[in-house]
């Protein structure tokens, strides 16, 4: 049984990197050339799939605070909104300055 | 407009009117403290409360405040029970008005466990009856009536019916509020209410009509002789202070005094029990991590509208 003689490391590392370097080059030109086979796919489906939609939301918060009043009173609907109407225009006389706030606290 | 602040019932009581005569309110508010203050041994309500009878001839005023007391006792299933005078007494609650010894954080880092407040399981309430025939108050001797705990929201209630013809009005008892007139139609009052633990605005909502108040632990904060910390609103089952985790409660009502007493029902009823009790007309709770719990109407509505047409990118 014969010996195969053993290649000489200069000829396998030379020939390693011309390999790599090889197939290198082609990847990049491939991937210069724009078709990236991991992104072909998207790509594809970008190409045909309708343009994304934009939906418009809109959110509005508002309280109602109602109060039922005893018998006998005028039923009123009592209503806290985050907007509340202009009033409505003055008469001649200039009207009372609002008093302040209440405040309902631990007493 | 007539808008005037001043002292009465160990607060600070204020009156907006407007197109009446709001001097009359104050007087009556006036008449109302002395005669049912606790704090004075010559008022009516020290009168019964010391009397050996069974039997005690009341005025109409005391009668109706009994009467409230006993209606928010029911209301709430005993949890605000106008017979803990004695207790209160005991824990150290006897002066009408103290300046707090300590603030709320502190006194939540020294008390007890937490756990809802529980009916008094004797309900000595349930002995008390209010004859009007007769103008009578009965209970047996030595069962002690105490109207504090609905006092304010009555005499805000009873005040209105000084205001006939009225075309605004807000009568605020120390917090507790009750507001109407056709002209607060056009022009609602503007009402805040207090966070208890930071002092700061913990809500602001408008009212045309109806009563708001709010309960809290922030006020009338103590040491009693235990060295321990203490505030008058009662556990009725132990007869001491109730921390229950909640530490504010503010509630909407058609009436001041079923506000008051829903306000009280929910502070005592502990945070797992408090929205519901609030749930019929609304209102806050405020837990002692300083969290603000709308309820019912107060609740924020949030309302999302998604429009039909859809517009591209």
């Amino acid at each position: 049984m014969t010996r195969r003689p053993l290649p000489r490391a200069r000829v396998v590392v030379i020939g390693t990197l011309a390999l790599f370097l090889t197939v290198f080059a082609l990847l990049v030109f491939q991937l210069r050339s724009g078709r990236d086979p991991a992104l072909g796919r998207v790509a594809a489906a970008r190409a045909t799939a309708p343009p994304p939609k934009r939906v418009l939301v809109r959110k509005l918060i508002v309280t109602r605070v109602v109060v039922h009043l005893p018998e006998g009173d005028t039923v009123v609907p009592v209503v806290r909104q985050t907007t509340v109407p202009a009033p409505a225009p003055a008469p001649a006389a200039a009207p009372a300055p609002a008093p302040a706030p209440l405040t309902s606290r631990s007493s | 407009m007539t808008d005037v602040t001043f002292r009465s019932m160990g607060c600070e009581a204020r009156l907006i009117v407007e197109g009446a005569d709001a001097d009359r309110v104050r007087a009556f508010l006036t008449a109302f403290e002395q005669r049912l203050t606790r704090f004075d041994d010559a008022s009516e309500l020290c009168v019964l409360n010391a009397s050996p009878d069974a039997d005690v001839p009341a005025s109409p005023l005391l009668r109706r405040a009994v009467r409230a007391g006993l209606w928010a006792a029911e209301r709430s299933g005993g949890l605000v029970d106008p017979t803990l005078l004695a207790p209160l007494r005991a824990a150290g609650y006897v002066r009408s008005h103290r300046p707090s010894d300590l603030t709320l954080t502190a006194a939540l880092r020294e008390a007890p466990p937490r756990s809802p407040a529980t009916p008094d399981p004797a309900a000595r309430w349930r002995t008390v009856s209010v004859d009007d025939t007769a103008g009578l108050i009965r209970r047996p001797p030595g069962v002690e009536i105490d109207t504090g705990g609905t006092g304010k929201g009555l005499a805000a209630d009873l005040a209105i019916r000084l205001l006939g013809g009225a075309d605004r009005y807000a009568i605020d008892c120390g917090g507790d509020l009750r507001v109407g007139g056709p002209g607060a139609l056009d022009r609602p009052f503007d009402i805040r209410v207090r966070h208890p633990l930071s002092g700061e605005i913990a809500h602001e909502l408008r009212m045309t009509a109806g009563g708001i108040a709010t309960s809290g632990l922030d006020v009338r904060l103590w040491r009693d002789h235990s060295g321990g910390v203490a505030h008058h609103l009662l556990d009725p089952g132990t007869g001491r202070p109730a921390w229950t985790g909640v530490v504010g409660a503010t509630a909407l009502a058609p009436t001041a005094l079923e506000a008051e007493t829903l306000a009280k029902t929910a502070l005592l009823s502990g945070p797992a029990r408090a929205a519901r009790v609030l749930s019929l007309h609304g209102g806050l709770v405020v837990r002692e991590d300083g969290d603000v719990v709308p309820v019912g109407c107060l609740r924020p509505q949030l309302i999302v509208h998604v429009p039909r047409q859809v517009t591209t990118a």
